[in-house]
């Protein structure tokens, strides 16, 4: 078992970055209005597969900054739990 | 790809194109004249590359950027077992990333090429242009009309077949590169590892230092519930609410990490196969059930929990009943899978592991 650490700077350091591949990746999904042809359906299916897969990614991303910050705060709030506790228990 | 009506060898061979085909304009007695304007501009297929090499990329090269850096922090502000989990977790995503940026690639050399195509067919259409003004034909804007007299119209006949060849041609190319490749660009292993990932973050599903010591608890009474043997009264159904609730909670933080915990653990272990068939099976169950229509968030936790429950407890019986050969083969095969991973992974998958140990 490894030693268990949170930094202070964790939401910032790590969720804030998934935040922003999350934004950076939706950001795809304006894509150019292309002219007539006899591919261009084809294409425009293609690059909505694409941009669903990125859309995807993105949402993941964010779910992620959500889950870190979620065990951050869950390894805090216990923390401060046992903290109280002990005080509690102190003379 | 270039053809020159010319000296295709297929010209001559070319008959008159039927009253129904594009670009024919007809009279009782046949076809008065026939299109050479072009079915598409090989610009439209230029911005889509443009836009794929100039835009999409940059974008989702910053994207992996950013991820990867999130993995590098985390190496020194979250460490324990739910940090090794996330490691490992983000570096899956690394992985989808390139993926996406593999198929943005394809696509912009597939537009590329279909850019190229339309040059070929622009340049054809000028090549009959060129011949029909040349051969005395009329030319009213894209439309060469009949000879007014019958020399020439072996020749114009031609002609006509040979553009409405082409137009057929070109669909035909468009069907077997664009319409056939659509189905290379579906990443489904994307998108069930993040459908499993959104499942399992919104499930019940826990395992780990947390996660663990509240299933263990909820076992049992899941266990009587199941049974019908036991009869709850108020106050212990409100309890049984309360840590159910406390339960979901604790769950959202360590779920996607647990699994992704679970994950690595069994693959380090000694029976690969019977552990990632545990992890594969507590998943998709609590998934399983995460589907049905359950108004309360409560009851559907304690049955996703029950079911993750039953299906590892299922998938360990089921493992017991395998032939030994076919349970070392498999642990075998998965080991192999995942030191042959880490080796391509090289750091990162060293790093995940080296922290937990």
């Amino acid at each position: 078992m490894s030693e268990l650490r949170v930094g202070a700077d964790l939401e910032h350091q790590v969720a804030a970055r998934h935040h922003q591949a999350a934004e950076g990746l939706d950001e795809l999904l304006s894509i150019p209005a292309l002219g007539p042809g006899p591919g261009t359906g084809s294409m425009l299916q293609i690059l909505a597969v694409l941009l669903e897969t990125s859309h995807q990614l993105a949402q993941a991303n964010d779910l992620t900054a959500d889950a870190v910050r979620d065990v951050a705060h869950v390894i805090r709030s216990t923390d401060a739990q046992v903290e109280q506790g002990f005080r509690a228990a102190g003379p | 790809m270039s053809v020159d009506l010319r000296t295709a060898p297929s010209a001559s061979t070319l008959t008159a194109p039927s009253p129904s085909a594009p670009g024919a304009m007809c009279t009782a007695s046949g076809p008065a004249a026939f299109s050479i304007a072009s079915d598409g501009s090989p610009a439209v297929p230029r911005l889509g590359v443009t836009w794929v090499r100039g835009t999409a990329l940059p974008a989702l090269v910053t994207a992996r950027e950013q991820v990867q850096e999130a993995l590098d922090r985390a190496a020194d502000s979250f460490q324990g077992i739910s940090g090794t989990a996330y490691a490992f977790h983000a570096s899956i995503m690394l992985r989808h990333l390139g993926v996406l940026a593999d198929g943005l690639t394809r696509a912009a050399a597939l537009f590329e090429s279909y850019a190229d195509r339309l040059v070929a067919h622009e340049r054809l259409l000028s090549g009959v242009r060129a011949q029909a003004v040349a051969s005395g034909f009329p030319v009213t804007g894209d439309m060469v009309g009949t000879p007014d007299g019958p020399a020439g119209s072996t020749e114009w006949t031609a002609m006509a077949a040979g553009v409405a060849a082409e137009r057929q041609a070109l669909r035909q190319w468009v069907a077997t590169h664009l319409d056939a490749a659509l189905a290379d660009f579906l990443d489904e292993e994307t998108f069930e590892w993040v459908g499993q990932f959104f499942a399992t973050h919104h499930s019940t599903l826990v395992s780990g230092a947390l996660g663990t010591a509240l299933q263990k608890a909820h076992l049992h009474k899941v266990a009587n519930i199941d049974r019908g043997g036991v009869r709850l009264t108020a106050r212990e159904l409100d309890r049984l609410a309360d840590d159910a609730s406390r339960l979901a909670r604790a769950a959202e933080a360590v779920g996607p990490i647990a699994v992704a915990y679970d994950t690595v653990t069994a693959l380090e272990s000694d029976e690969p196969g019977r552990g990632m068939a545990q992890v594969s099976g507590g998943v998709i169950a609590a998934g399983l059930v995460l589907t049905l229509p359950i108004s309360s968030p409560v009851a559907a936790g304690l049955l996703a929990t029950g079911a993750t429950i039953v299906a590892v407890e299922g998938v360990k019986h089921a493992w017991g009943e395998l032939p030994d050969d076919w349970a070392d083969t498999l642990d075998e095969s998965i080991g192999e899978g995942w030191d042959d991973l880490k080796d391509a992974t090289g750091d990162v998958a060293g790093k995940v592991w080296s922290w937990v140990s």
